[in-house]
């Protein structure tokens, strides 16, 4: 079969930073695609790249010449904000309460037979009157999926498309994606990788922005990669509670870092000069500067590592530094780790006993820890997979593994403020992946914000979105 | 200016003697509140000047630092120590009134001379605090009626008060009020608040007395700690040699040798460091010791009276107003020896090797604990200040000859442990020569060789028993249990 698009070693850039790296991936017409991957690999960014978005820096791409019908979250965005510009700019005067949703539903140049029949399968037609910002998750989710079955569009792209759906709903969705499937050329991304439909023939695996697998589905590999990928996503689903008494912060909603016109300097050498910066809770930064530019200096002014903490005008966590404070108040609302943790860490005590240090910010444990401590150790034990090593000697396991108890171990007390200095080094890739998808689980708890220190494009996580590039210019 | 301790009545020189008592968790529960707000101000910024004052500022206290004009105008190391770490420096006239804690962190020597210009500008009330109570208890300084007069002594150099504290625990500690200056009940808060600043209440704080502090701290260090490293350095070495093994090779089992078997003192006192060696090993060693024991006993006893009497004090301060004439030349005689010279192999040698061929170094140890041990309870002091002061301290000496031999343990102990080391040594090595003759290279250097590792039952057990029921090791075992049950890592 002829290729419809594809990609040769192609090496595409996007405006966030994230890189798709050495893609080889040709569609034919009629392929039928699962494109599978944890939490930031990059299934969006293909997604986008099949679109023509990000920048090609090398290799060729053979751009789809027939339409697409996308049915995704940039989609629902991108109609969302189109619906508001037009209600606040009065730009459609038809319909002044918004868009109706069958005015939606035809936009791609749908077969109304098929149209008609799906509105009445998933239950749209008491809402096709109805503005469409009016609906419900649910009800955009099944109009979405509607629209893009129903268009005579050759490409189908389908990028979750049973989230919202409640469950009653879902295997009519199902039924109706696969009863439009037909001869079309489909784009699947899911991550219920654990009941791939049967019309699906090919897989594409993502890992850090590159097909680590294409193929038949049915080929065993698939099996194994589905199998590792549904391994990591169904245990990063639940993290273990929060301390119930954690001592909270003085006010939840001010800054947690407040740093006014911060200098450092080390002998002649200066590193920071006028440095302003403020973190506030629920803003997630990721910090970004080559070795030597001043992240582990910037961290230890938020640690209290630094004797400059004293030198200058910082507010952590609502404490004027050098007011009476000690670093232990400051160090309760932190989680940490770093490289420099790591090597700092030598003491003979047992896995379970680390992460419970992660309770009392010590290095060996030197209080005793309550019941409901050790329950949410064991339950993070649990969650990366080592709870037989609880009693085993920490200095006895794999880098790899204690680098990993590290980050349970800033992770045990979902801090006000989880500071991530590159965690992922020394990590395999089954290990990279399931922190980062730790990473982007917490991202989405409302308790903890998280600086995140990486110089790995790879490792970007979708829920961070602010940006600090060391050093800082002028 | 009269020795503080000879002018006591002796039940009170027993009573202060016999002061050390393992304080409970639960006393320092208000952590530094009593000093909060108030104005630290710490005099000298050297090992423990520094790394005490790191630790206090950390803890919410406001810390700053006063240094005689020429360090500053000079910018010395310790100005250098202080700014750089962001802290105010001024002098002794702009600090010293405004301080309501004064830390006297200078070096004993310095001692009488700062306190008597420090003193008069102190305001009314205000504190006093030593780190060692030298001055106090062995120059007899008289202090202000007026002024509080404390000591928190951290029982571990400045390096590791510092290190344990940022990873959230501590060192061993023991406080004291000055019984004659305490005129306002407060001298136990505020020792309290400062202990626990510097992180020493999480490790464990003994109640003590200058007295108590001084007398076992100098009978520790000048004989097991750093004499008994120092003498059986030299002669460990000297014998390898002697008998042929090569000469950087026997370098390296003695510089990191005392090191290894000490860190099994450590983790289980006499017991586990004999423990580690096999059964005629053992044998052979405690039959080194107790003849060992014998030799040293009466110079152990010397040194012991010498720092009762104030002889041991005396000399030294003598030899201050000298120009330290006697502790720059032994210092230089000690750079000069063979084993300080010889560069070491880069031959592996095993942790378990260390022990099997250093027989007499653990015999040393030994000998030296025990002697020192029952020597200083034999005086009056109590068994867990005479704990502290020997066997405790034995691994952390040992990691300052791992690091530069000899040179780094003389460099990073005080000139009065180092006064003391030498009278020591050039005590004990006549003493200890006879014993060392006929001795060979399967106590030390070797090791036993033995195909056949069996012993006579009996005889075993009487050692075992000896080794396990000296008093030494049952405080030990009582204050390692403390210890871990707040340390509790292992």
């Amino acid at each position: 079969m002829a290729e419809l698009f594809g990609f040769d070693a192609a090496d595409i850039e996007f405006s966030s930073g994230f890189c798709l790296q050495q893609l080889d991936w040709q569609v034919a017409e009629g392929d039928k695609w699962l494109v599978a991957g944890l939490n930031g690999s990059g299934k969006s960014a293909l997604l986008a790249a099949i679109g023509g978005a990000g920048r090609l820096q090398s290799g060729r791409v053979n751009a789809p010449k027939e339409p697409i019908a996308e049915l995704s979250v940039a989609v629902q965005r991108a109609l969302a904000a189109r619906e508001r510009e037009r209600l606040e700019g009065g730009v459609d005067p038809d319909f002044e309460d918004g868009t109706p949703v069958t005015v939606i539903l035809q936009e791609l140049n749908p077969d109304s037979d098929l149209l008609e029949e799906l509105i009445d399968r998933l239950d749209l037609r008491r809402h096709l009157a109805q503005p469409f910002l009016n609906l419900s998750t649910g009800e955009t989710q099944k109009a979405l999926l509607a629209r893009a079955l129903a268009s005579r569009h050759p490409i189908l792209i389908l990028d979750e498309p049973l989230k919202g759906i409640d469950a009653d709903s879902v295997t009519v969705a199902l039924d109706c994606i696969e009863r439009c499937a037909g001869l079309r050329t489909v784009i699947l991304v899911t991550h219920r990788v654990n009941a791939v439909p049967r019309w699906v023939e090919h897989l594409a695996y993502l890992e850090s922005g590159s097909i680590r697998y294409q193929g038949a589905i049915a080929a065993p590999q698939a099996a194994d990669w589905l199998e590792q990928m549904s391994a990591l996503t169904m245990t990063h689903r639940v993290l273990p509670p929060r301390v119930i008494d954690q001592t909270p912060l003085k006010d939840p909603l001010s800054p947690l870092v407040l740093m006014k016109d911060v200098q450092v300097s080390f002998g002649d050498q200066s590193i920071f000069e006028g440095l302003n910066w403020e973190i506030n809770p629920g803003e997630h930064w990721q910090i970004m500067g080559p070795n030597g530019s001043g992240k582990t200096t910037l961290l230890n002014l938020i640690t209290g590592d630094s004797p400059h903490c004293y030198t200058n005008d910082l507010n952590i966590f609502g404490f004027q530094r050098g007011t009476g404070e000690s670093i232990w108040d400051i160090k309760q609302h932190i989680g940490y780790v770093s490289s420099g943790l790591h090597l700092a860490y030598r003491v003979s005590a047992s896995v379970e006993r680390v992460l419970l240090s992660g309770f009392f910010d010590s290095i060996g444990l030197y209080q005793t820890a309550s019941q409901e401590q050790e329950s949410i150790v064991r339950q993070w034990l649990k969650l990366i997979g080592l709870e037989k090593n609880a009693q085993q000697p920490f200095n006895q396991q794999s880098y790899g593994n204690q680098r990993l108890l590290l980050i349970a171990r800033a992770m045990v007390k979902q801090p006000a403020l989880l500071i991530l200095d590159e965690p992922c080094l020394g990590l395999d890739p089954l290990n990279r992946a399931l922190v980062i998808a730790l990473i982007d689980q917490l991202t989405h708890n409302k308790t903890t914000t998280i600086l995140y220190v990486s110089h790995d494009l790879a490792d970007r996580i979708d829920g961070i979105a602010k940006r600090l590039s060391l050093p800082l210019q002028g | 200016m009269a020795n503080y301790f000879n002018s006591l009545p002796l039940r009170e020189q027993l009573a202060q003697l016999g002061t050390c008592d393992f304080m409970a968790a639960s006393e320092f529960e208000d952590g530094v509140s009593y000093l909060r707000g108030k104005k630290l101000v710490i005099v000298g910024c050297g090992s423990q000047g520094l790394n005490q004052g790191l630790n206090l500022r950390d803890s919410g206290l406001d810390v700053s630092y006063t240094l005689r004009e020429s360090a500053i105008s000079e910018a010395r190391p310790s100005f250098v120590n202080a700014t750089s770490n962001g802290f105010k420096v001024g002098p002794y006239a702009e600090m010293i009134p405004e301080a309501d804690l004064v830390l006297n962190l200078t070096p004993d020597k310095q001692h009488s001379a700062v306190v008597k210009e420090i003193e008069p500008m102190m305001k009314k009330n205000a504190c006093l605090a030593y780190s060692h109570g030298f001055n106090i208890v062995e120059e007899g300084q008289k202090i202000r009626e007026d002024l509080t007069v404390i000591m928190v002594a951290p029982k571990c150099p400045g390096t590791e008060v510092r290190e344990e504290y940022k990873r959230g625990f501590g060192v061993p500690t023991l406080i004291a009020v000055h019984a004659d200056n305490d005129p306002n009940g407060e001298g136990l808060a505020i020792a309290k608040a400062y202990a626990a600043g510097t992180g020493g209440d999480r490790a464990g704080v003994l109640m003590s007395s200058f007295v108590a502090e001084v007398k076992s701290d100098l009978m520790g260090e000048q004989t097991i700690l750093c004499g008994m490293l120092q003498t059986g350095s030299l002669l460990c070495f000297d014998k390898m040699v002697d008998q042929g093994v090569e000469p950087g090779y026997a370098a390296k089992l003695v510089q990191y040798g005392w090191e290894t078997i000490t860190e099994a003192l450590k983790h289980g006192g006499i017991t586990n460091m004999m423990d580690r060696l096999s059964n005629p090993a053992k044998l052979k060693a405690a039959g080194l010791s107790d003849s060992m024991k014998t030799i040293l006993r009466p110079l152990y006893e010397k040194h012991m009276d010498d720092i009762m009497t104030g002889r041991f004090s005396g000399g030294m301060m003598d030899d201050w107003h000298d120009d330290d004439v006697k502790l720059l030349g032994w210092r230089h005689e000690t750079s000069e020896t063979a084993f300080e010279r010889e560069s070491i192999s880069d031959e592996e040698i095993s942790e378990q090797t260390y022990f099997d061929q250093g027989i007499l170094m653990v015999a040393m140890v030994k000998a030296g604990v025990e002697l020192a041990f029952e020597t200083m309870t034999a005086a009056g002091i109590k068994a867990e200040s005479a704990y502290y002061e020997s066997l405790h301290e034995v691994p952390l000496i040992a990691n300052t000859i791992a690091r530069k031999k000899l040179f780094e343990m003389n460099s990073t102990i005080s000139d009065t442990a180092e006064y003391g080391c030498y009278l020591y040594n050039h005590a004990c090595l006549p003493l200890l020569q006879p014993f060392m003759e006929p001795l060979s290279t399967d106590v030390i250097g070797r090791g036993l060789g033995l195909n056949d590792l069996g012993v006579d039952n009996q005889e075993l057990i009487r050692v075992n028993q000896e080794i396990r029921s000296h008093p030494v090791e049952d405080i030990g075992q009582m204050l390692r249990g403390y210890m871990t049950a707040m340390k509790a890592i292992g």
